[in-house]
């Protein structure tokens, strides 16, 4: 069977659209996360400390570092907790990304979590763990996300004594 | 000639090379002492100097006098050293954290001393999971927390602190809060007007002694703890001044507490100690458990408080020794127990003069001791008689009639438990014999007695004429019991002479009976030997020649008959020159 020249050229050209759209990096399916880590190791509900979150992420296909490609002025925590401070430079190897973000924003967060989840009253010797994802762009745009757990201490209301 | 002395020479160059070369090797290279670093001398701000390249390990950084506006960061192991607490002050001008401890280990633990640390979030933040931190001698007031201290659960507790002779003022909302924690020390601290004075979570192996704790909602708060100890703290004007809550084996002894709205609260907590601890003149609850089981309340005093002794939905708990007087309540309890077969035990308390000495519901308490012969407690109330009445035994220290006690006291004591009833006596000091010749040992029994309520502690002393020739320690004596003391008196260095003995016990807290304290008895006759007196009954007579005719011819290396006491000359050999000496003594008394 012979194909018409009018067949040929539009599947030339939709095969041209294809590689083009695949080999694009606009596409980022290559970008990789490959660790969210939340710094304090105990986040104190009562007494918030800086929430730090360590963040290596890499091209899945080249395995380079692209930390230094992110763009901090858009990267949130649970999609609307703005950085506090953000830094790509970074001594460690593999290099990360470290962002900060304020204590009693992220405590009132995870309050909220709490609540909606119901636990009002956990066992004091098993730390509560909540996931927390963080999102952000390169500076090309190309969108990331990843996700994390961070240990939580809740605070313990005082019994008020009952009367005799 | 030359060749001689060179070789020599060579010799000696070498083994001098070789000595030091091992010296040199071998002696092993020391970390340079710590460097002290001196701001602003030497650097201007406190951050510059600890970040500085120079500053290592262990290295002192030594802050002059003046207002350091700084959020501090201290992530060496350094010394952090104020020249005058009062003047060397760091601010965060309410910005984040004064201080802020990234690093510290036992070996290397950072100290923090001489400062006033003030207007921030955290007075001093250690972060999560370090610990063997050193704070003393700091003042550390207006922020929201004075320190901060976490572990990380639930495997790695911050372990080691010493929080030490700081003053903690007005700190909104903790002056000390540890969270998941091991085996701090927290002593002789100052903490005034937070909301919590101590905060205590997870936190057990922890002594918190010698603290003054005034105008604090909870003063020392703990929760979910095991092991502390809490000793020898004051507490004036708190809201709550030691709360425990779902915490067990805490030892809370020799408190001071007085006006708090709660003295002392355990809630949902087990297994506790709450001993010595005087909590009176509280406007509202001295000691109070609630929710509380097995928990030993003992000895304590409890006086001028609107409620004394409170127990609420509490069971199986030891009540016993306390003082609660004067109170407008004495012992309160509601379902307690709830169950009656976990009564709580109530024995050995005084209840003196309080408005109404029981408040109550319907609930069932064992109001005497566990054994025989059962008693139960004294009350100021009480108008009964140890007559023996209701067959029971008369001047028993019980009371026999107007049984049971406010419905609840079958075994009511005539007097007050511990209270100026304590005494101890003398009851006889016998010797064995009224004479002895020097060299002899004379043994004496001296006989004591506990004649008051309390198991009791005392020395006894055995005396001739003014020589003290013992001293030994009675220790937990029964309560109107008797125990005999063995001394011996070895005469071997004592001259001649007439002896007086007598026998002294020291008094008992409170004791006032005294008279029956000492027993003068016996006096002993110490004599030179008698040569020839060989049975010792101070005479030469008959008897002794038949003892040293049964010893005739044995010598101290032979013969089963040998006796020394007939070797007269000390010659090992009992012979005739033996008997010649006893024969010129013969009828003789010493």
């Amino acid at each position: 069977m012979k194909l018409s020249k009018s067949i040929l050229i539009p599947l030339a050209m939709l095969a041209l659209l294809i590689g083009v759209f695949v080999v694009s990096p606009g596409a980022s399916t290559t970008l990789e996360v490959r660790q969210v880590k939340f710094e304090p190791r105990t986040f104190d509900l009562e007494n918030p400390d800086t929430v730090i979150v360590h963040v290596k992420i890499f091209d899945s296909v080249t395995n380079k570092s692209l930390a230094d490609k992110i763009n901090p002025a858009t990267v949130l925590l649970e999609g609307y907790i703005p950085i506090i401070d953000g830094s790509n430079k970074t001594t460690k190897a593999p290099p990360e990304f470290t962002a900060q973000f304020d204590g009693y924003t992220v405590a009132a967060m995870i309050w909220a979590k709490i609540a909606h989840m119901g636990l009002t009253t956990p066992h004091p010797w098993v730390p509560l763990v909540v996931t927390l994802k963080i999102a952000g762009q390169l500076y090309d745009s190309t969108p990331w996300e990843g996700t994390g757990t961070i240990k939580v201490y809740i605070p313990e209301s005082s019994p008020p004594p009952p009367p005799p | 000639m030359t060749k001689v002395t060179t070789l020599p020479l060579l010799t000696w160059l070498l083994i001098s090379v070789t000595t030091l070369t091992i010296l040199f090797y071998t002696t092993p290279v020391s970390a340079p002492p710590p460097a002290t670093w001196r701001v602003p001398q030497d650097y201007p701000t406190i951050q510059a100097a600890i970040d500085a390249t120079k500053t290592r390990t262990g290295d002192i950084i030594l802050v002059s006098p003046a207002i350091y506006y700084e959020n501090v960061i201290i992530n060496k192991e350094i010394k952090l050293t104020g020249v005058n607490k009062a003047t060397t002050i760091i601010d965060a001008k309410q910005v984040g954290d004064v201080i802020r401890v990234e690093t510290s280990t036992a070996q290397n633990p950072v100290k923090i001393t001489g400062f006033t640390i003030r207007n921030g979030n955290n007075g001093i933040r250690v972060v999560s999971a370090i610990g063997s931190v050193n704070v003393t001698g700091n003042i550390i007031k207006n922020n929201r927390y004075g320190i901060s201290l976490i572990g990380d659960p639930p495997t790695t507790p911050t372990t080691g602190n010493i929080i030490n002779s700081n003053t903690f003022q007005n700190n909104s909302n903790v002056g000390i809060s540890i969270s998941f924690s091991l085996s701090n020390t927290i002593s002789k601290n100052d903490i005034s007007e937070s909301a919590w004075g101590m905060k205590l979570s997870q936190t057990n192996t922890t002594t918190i002694s010698d603290n003054v704790l005034k105008s604090n909602s909870f003063s020392i708060h703990i929760m979910y703890s095991s092991s502390n100890n809490v000793l020898n703290n004051i507490g004036i004007d708190n809201s709550f001044c030691i709360y425990a809550a779902y915490s067990d084996h805490i030892l809370i002894r020799d408190n001071k507490v007085n006006g708090s709205t709660y003295g002392i609260q355990l809630y949902e907590s087990d297994s506790n100690t709450i001993l010595y601890n005087i909590v009176s003149d509280n406007p509202s609850y001295s000691i109070y458990l609630a929710y509380s089981d097995t928990n030993s309340v003992t000895n304590n005093t409890m006086s001028r408080n609107d409620w004394g002794l409170t127990l609420y939905n509490s069971s199986s708990n030891t009540i016993e020794g306390n003082t609660i007087s004067y109170n407008t309540f004495g012992i309160t309890y509601s379902y307690s127990p709830i169950n009656p077969l976990y009564p709580n035990k109530i024995y050995h308390n005084n209840f003196i003069n309080n408005v109404d000495q029981i408040s109550r519901d319907a609930s069932t308490n064992t109001w005497r001791t566990p054994t025989l012969p059962y008693q139960g407690n004294y009350w100021s109330d009480y108008k009964g008689k140890d007559d023996g009445s209701n067959g029971r035994v008369a001047g028993d220290g019980i009371g026999d009639t107007l049984i049971p006690h406010l419905a609840v006291d079958n075994y009511p004591l005539m007097n007050p438990w511990g209270i100026a009833k304590r005494d101890v006596a003398i009851l006889g000091v016998y010797e064995s014999t009224t004479r002895a010749y020097i060299g002899q040992v004379v043994n004496f029994e001296v006989i004591v007695k506990n004649e008051g309520p309390n198991p009791e502690t005392f020395d006894v002393t055995l005396k001739n004429n003014v020589t003290i020739i013992e001293e030994r320690t009675v220790t937990n004596l029964a309560p109107y019991t008797n125990t005999s003391l063995f001394f011996n008196w070895d005469t071997s260095t004592v001259p001649p002479g007439y002896y007086l003995f007598s026998a002294t016990a020291d008094p008992v807290p409170t004791e006032t009976d005294l008279i029956d304290n000492s027993k003068t008895d016996g006096t002993i006759s110490l004599k030179t030997p008698l040569l020839g007196d060989i049975n010792t009954d101070f005479i030469v007579d008959n008897n002794d020649l038949i003892l040293f005719n049964l010893a005739y011819g044995s010598t101290s290396t032979s013969g089963s008959n040998w006796n020394p006491n007939a070797d007269l000359n000390k010659d090992n050999i009992i012979n005739a020159q033996d008997l010649y000496l006893l024969g010129k003594n013969y009828g003789k008394t010493a």
